[in-house]
């Protein structure tokens, strides 16, 4: 059993600079020993064709933040912004092509390896070991606890059938390689209805495989971490969490932090 | 037509809302009003022109609450109404709101979603209505796993609005969408909504 720490990168917004910081991160708060792992511009031609074609907004579909479209906002544009990170639960167990040469990356995890998962800028400040002393029978999600307290409550009940507001946040994810492949099998096998459905991953994975999914193969398909593990650093910074999300903020409010952080 | 004929239905809905789900009144009141009555009837008048059989089956699609669209296929003559929703909590209210249609009907809830659990959905029914085509894919290819000869009644939105991802520009693309080709009646609405029915 190894304990894996993974990251995903792709476009330009961020750069090795980026994955260099995230890894004088772990190493500092790590107590355990791990692998570092970058799948690095992951993609699949279908997946990429798919959110081109169904994509109705204006922007870079790979950003949450998405100007005006008419009256359409983000959630309703279609083209699910990062499926990227979607592709590593098929490549946690089958290799992939490194882009722009004819090598495979071969990713020949054991079945009892633990993933981590960190979005690039992610803020970390306790001990990871956190996430690999969990129970690995499910994996685990980040939920958007703050949400409680800046919305009203029954927020996301209220907003489900718009399918937005979403509880799950996949910026810090815990697996076991191939426990979440009913996710990118789902997203395989419907693609057009995948793509053209949801314009944001989190807003899928909890339509799809959250607490009110009719299929109970799906249903409840993640564990969600306690209060206070993963915070928010714009709307719960007084919650000293081992891992602080940046989520919500612009990429120059990230740098600043990040920044500061090192 | 009769809405809610037995108002101990209305009554025990917005018992449970104000104690249970008090964050759901702004929508359900929402639904109660004048328009959404008036886009109801103007379906349902069309449902003695489609030749259904006696006590036609029905399916509901992301109906939400069934204030007006249960009493009217009730009145006019369904004997079995399937009623598909992802959102949990219209359902709860929808079995406290339709208690008196129980006894008159087969009346069926299930929270699905239409399009990614298509494959659990009974489609061997007469009749399918759905007034949120605008919520969802283009219906052709929901439609494409009914029984020959099933009915349709669909409706959607031209305008731009919160979960509004399917918009067509014309009636023409709208119909198209649907995958209808046997059309008896299509056209815009007084309320801006495009409707199709035909098979």
């Amino acid at each position: 059993m190894t304990n894996r720490i993974v990251t995903c990168r792709w476009g330009t917004v961020y750069t090795d600079e980026h994955v260099s910081k995230l890894y004088d991160q772990i190493t500092k708060h790590c107590t355990v020993p791990f692998e570092f792992h970058v799948f690095d511009n992951l993609d699949d031609p279908r997946w990429k064709a798919a959110q081109r074609q169904h994509f109705r907004g204006s922007d870079d579909p790979d950003m949450r933040a998405q100007g005006e479209w008419s009256a359409y906002e983000r959630d309703d544009c279609g083209g699910l912004t990062h499926y990227r990170k979607l592709l590593m639960f098929a490549h946690d167990t089958d290799a992939y092509p490194i882009q722009g040469t004819s090598k495979w990356e071969v990713t020949d995890w054991a079945p009892d390896d633990v993933i981590l998962y960190l979005d690039l800028d992610t803020l970390i400040t306790g001990d990871l070991s956190y996430f690999f002393d969990l129970d690995h029978s499910k994996p685990w999600i980040v939920k958007s606890y703050w949400f409680d307290g800046l919305r009203e409550q029954g927020e996301w009940q209220r907003q489900f059938h718009l399918r937005r507001c979403p509880y799950f946040n996949s910026s810090v994810l815990t697996w076991t390689p191939g426990q979440n492949r009913p996710i990118y099998d789902l997203v395989n096998e419907n693609l057009d209805d995948v793509f053209f459905t949801y314009g944001v991953n989190d807003n899928f994975m909890f339509h799809l495989f959250g607490p009110w999914t009719y299929d109970e193969t799906r249903r409840e398909h993640f564990n969600v971490y306690p209060e206070g593990v993963v915070s928010s650093y714009l709307y719960t910074p007084d919650v000293p969490g081992i891992i602080t999300s940046l989520e919500g903020m612009s990429m120059s409010q990230k740098e600043e932090v990040m920044s500061c952080s090192t | 037509m009769q809405y809610l004929e037995n108002s101990n239905g209305l009554v025990d809905a917005l018992s449970y809302i104000d104690e249970h789900i008090p964050y759901r009144k702004d929508d359900f009141y929402a639904a109660l009003k004048q328009d959404q009555a008036e886009i109801n009837r103007d379906w349902a008048h069309w449902l003695p022109e489609l030749n259904l059989p006696d006590k036609y089956s029905v399916n509901i699609y992301a109906g939400g609450y069934g204030i007006f669209s249960v009493p009217a296929l009730v009145e006019h003559g369904a004997g079995r109404v399937s009623m598909y929703d992802y959102d949990q909590e219209v359902a709860d209210v929808n079995w406290r709101l339709l208690s008196a249609y129980r006894a008159k009907v087969l009346l069926n809830q299930t929270v699905a979603d239409v399009v990614f659990d298509l494959d659990w959905i009974n489609t061997d029914v007469d009749l399918v209505v759905n007034t949120s085509c605008e919520c969802m894919v283009n219906f052709k290819g929901i439609k494409a796993k009914h029984k020959p000869g099933t009915v349709f009644i669909l409706l959607g939105t031209n305008k731009a609005q919160k979960g509004a991802i399917n918009v067509p520009k014309s009636l023409d693309e709208f119909v198209l969408g649907t995958g209808i080709t046997d059309i008896q009646y299509a056209g815009v609405l007084p309320n801006d909504k495009y409707m199709v029915i035909g098979i």
